[in-house]
């Protein structure tokens, strides 16, 4: 599989509602890559994933794909150059079908018409989907909807993944399951940018890791390396310690 | 017994066409969260535009609907990107009124250009019935029906099947996930728009065929769409089919029972209740 497009940021500032949300963040997400951000609530993870992905616009700075330039597109561009967002809190249609909803994920593939084969493999990459596809989105449980909202994502094709919280809320055991289809996304060589409020889960799965903290990236490093550096472990890893 | 079935199945009859005229504002609220008063400009509006077709050139209102159903999504859509799409972020009064403006701008100018006088559009067959057993079946209140029911059918296709319609209720369920997916949200505010004002232009159409073309007409058929919208569950169709019967039956009825002079107050009736069980049943 031909690797896919770097992301990368420069400098990125936006501000939400006249508050600095970000002050000047710089990352990267190599090809195929789990990279993982993690911080304190308010740190400023979900607005760095709206930012690249076009729901809020950069006061400055620059979003680079590959040879992209997607400071201040559209979420319509930023689907088309190939980032999918799965937002916090799965944003599945409940009134929707399981199988709709996926649909609606091929948007931007829409005029392709090979959605139904995307389609059959995200139901490999994710059998309960299947099983699930004429029943509404509404009646699936957290971690099913969860599933669906990946799925979702998926069927836009994307060589990059934004995740906001994927495992909030959920039974241990159902997020394991989460963490497993990571892994296989990443298998599929989808590169993974995963915002987590579970800082062991994500830094163990993670290549590499950047700590947020009042808009700016305080650490950055190999997974494991931040989950041993005393600093991370005081600040958010007190009572798992 | 005749008396009273005759008068059931005229009501169901026009029922069709309420919930046919009223899907319109359903679907503008759905996905723009936006009153559209503007609704009852464009039930005039398709009454005028049928009428002088057939005045000027003898044209049979069905064939109209050629006309009225691109025009009324070409007009709908323009009002959309000119004026409601540059309220987007204002409170919901804003609209409402600016809506409520085009309306009356609309209603003036038809009385400035065909003055107030109420007309009314006859062709070969506005008195035909027909037998059915007892029963003297108006021939207009059928074909209005059925094509009533032809459109709700085509639009319950589109919804379920194309993706324009699956777009449709993925803004209307979740902006941010359907802007996440890649969907054109502004796109798909004009084609809302567009859509429910082709519904209540060609609906305008369809009942010039049994009502008096005056510019006041809007105004009483406006009242009664939200009736059945809110009875039926402002996005859902088969709510609003059930509702739109429901208010046909229950106004032929009235003026079967009573006298034909409250036919309307009905339609006042039942919004208030509609509203206050609503309000009840959402706590």
């Amino acid at each position: 599989m031909s690797a896919g497009p770097r992301l990368e940021l420069r400098d990125l500032r936006v501000r939400r509602g006249g508050v600095k949300a970000l002050r000047g963040v710089s990352l990267h997400v190599d090809a195929g890559e789990i990279v993982a951000l993690v911080g304190a609530n308010g740190a400023g993870k979900t607005t760095l994933l709206r930012a690249i992905s076009g729901v809020s616009a950069p006061e400055s700075g620059e979003v680079r794909f590959g040879e992209q330039r997607l400071h201040g597109a559209s979420p319509r561009t930023v689907v088309k150059a190939g980032i999918a967002h799965v937002p916090e809190g799965s944003h599945i249609w409940p009134q929707m079908t399981v199988r709709e909803n996926l649909r609606l994920g091929a948007w931007s593939r829409r005029r392709a018409r090979d959605w139904e084969g995307g389609l059959s493999r995200i139901y490999r990459l994710l059998p309960r989907l299947e099983e699930r596809s004429g029943q509404l989105a509404g009646t699936l449980s957290g971690g099913e909807r969860q599933m669906a909202a990946i799925g979702r994502a998926l069927m836009a094709q994307p060589n990059l993944l934004l995740m906001d919280e994927p495992s909030l809320g959920l039974s241990p055991q159902v997020v394991d399951t989460v963490f497993e289809t990571i892994h296989a996304i990443r298998g599929q060589g989808v590169a993974v940018l995963l915002v987590e409020q579970n800082v062991v889960r994500a830094l163990g799965a993670a290549s590499r890791g950047y700590v947020l903290e009042g808009g700016r990236i305080v650490r950055e490093g190999p997974g494991e390396a931040l989950l041993a550096d005393p600093e991370v472990r005081r600040a958010y890893l007190g009572r798992h310690a | 017994m005749a008396d009273l079935l005759s008068v059931l199945v005229s009501g169901v009859l026009v029922g069709t066409v309420y919930a046919y005229m009223a899907y319109g504002l359903g679907l503008i609220y759905g996905v723009l969260r936006v009153v559209n008063l503007a609704h009852g400009a464009f039930l005039t509006l398709g009454v005028y535009v049928t009428w002088w077709l057939h005045a000027a050139f003898g044209l049979d209102p069905l064939v109209s609907l050629l006309v009225t159903v691109p025009l009324g999504f070409f007009l709908g859509a323009l009002v959309e990107r000119s004026l409601v799409f540059r309220l987007r972020d204002s409170p919901p009064v804003t609209t409402l009124l600016l809506l409520f403006g085009v309306w009356l701008i609309v209603r003036n100018v038809l009385y400035l250009i065909f003055g107030g006088a109420d007309r009314s559009l006859l062709t070969d067959y506005s008195l035909e019935s027909f037998a059915m057993g007892p029963l003297a079946v108006s021939l207009p209140r059928v074909i209005v029906a059925v094509f009533s029911l032809l459109g709700f059918l085509v639009l319950a296709l589109l919804l379920k099947k194309a993706w324009a319609g699956l777009a449709l209720r993925a803004v209307a369920g979740d902006r941010e996930a359907a802007s996440l997916s890649g969907i054109p949200v502004n796109r798909v505010w004009a084609v809302a728009f567009g859509i429910g004002s082709a519904l209540a232009m060609s609906a305008g159409s369809l009942m010039s065929l049994f009502y008096s073309v005056t510019p006041e007409f809007g105004a009483r058929f406006l009242l009664k769409s939200f009736c059945v919208v809110v009875l039926g569950g402002l996005t859902n169709m088969g709510g609003i089919l059930v509702a739109g019967v429901a208010l046909g039956v229950a106004e032929d009825l009235t003026a079967f029972y009573f006298h034909t002079g409250y036919r309307d107050v009905v339609s006042f009736i039942v919004l208030v209740l509609a509203l206050v069980l609503r309000r009840a049943d959402t706590g």
